[in-house]
């Protein structure tokens, strides 16, 4: 199942972005340097998907969308773990144990 | 995410094992020999996927099994990964919160 939360910056989409993409951005709000990023898709300035690595852990898959707003960005990101359909999974789950 | 939670997944990566958990799903219980005739796969294959499911906490062995050991899915087995979705979501709220301060008020 994967995770989505949003937040709507006063900022352009440009700016944004270059939180995102450049490690001198990043370094000021992810706080995560443990976790390796390895990019998959760039489409500038409004779309960015990067997998997340770290020992014994299955990759997650974090895609940001920069949506233009009339007074700023809405930032729109997802996370998931691809490898494993825990929706299915977890209503199942409920299912049976109902 | 923790090594309990990365059992979880580990377990559920595999599509074998993803089809004997549907297969619990469907039938509440199973067996080595009815996996074994269902799944293209060997005995002692079924045998270590079970093991495999067991280990993370996914299977329990149903009490009063006969001489053929049955299988059942654990209560609660999924807790762990509802728990990591919990922690994802609050984990964000609170980056998304420090890349908004990064950005409205620039170095």
């Amino acid at each position: 199942m994967p995770v989505t939360r949003e937040v709507d910056v006063e900022a352009t989409r440009e700016e944004v972005w270059e939180a995102l993409v450049t490690e001198e951005g990043r370094d000021r709000w992810l706080e995560e340097p443990e976790r390796e990023i390895r990019v998959e898709l760039v489409d500038e300035p409004q779309r960015l998907v990067w997998w997340w690595e770290a020992d014994d852990q299955p990759p997650t898959r974090v895609e940001f969308l920069l949506v233009a707003m009339p007074r700023g960005t809405r930032v729109v990101v997802t996370e998931s773990i691809p490898s494993f359909p825990i929706a299915m999974l977890a209503s199942s789950f409920a299912r049976v144990l109902a | 995410m923790t090594d309990e939670v990365g059992r979880v997944f580990a377990a559920l990566a595999d599509p074998t094992r993803r089809q004997m958990v549907q297969a619990l799903l469907r039938d509440r219980t199973t067996t080595v020999p009815v996996l074994t005739a269902s799944l293209p796969i060997t005995r002692q294959a079924v045998a270590k996927h079970l093991s495999t499911l067991d280990s993370a906490g996914l299977i329990e062995r149903a009490p009063g099994s006969g001489r053929e050991v049955t299988y059942r899915l654990r209560s609660g087995a999924l807790g762990p990964a509802v728990a990591w979705i919990r922690d994802a979501e609050s984990a964000w709220e609170e980056r998304l919160a420090r890349l908004k301060d990064a950005v409205e008020r620039p170095l």
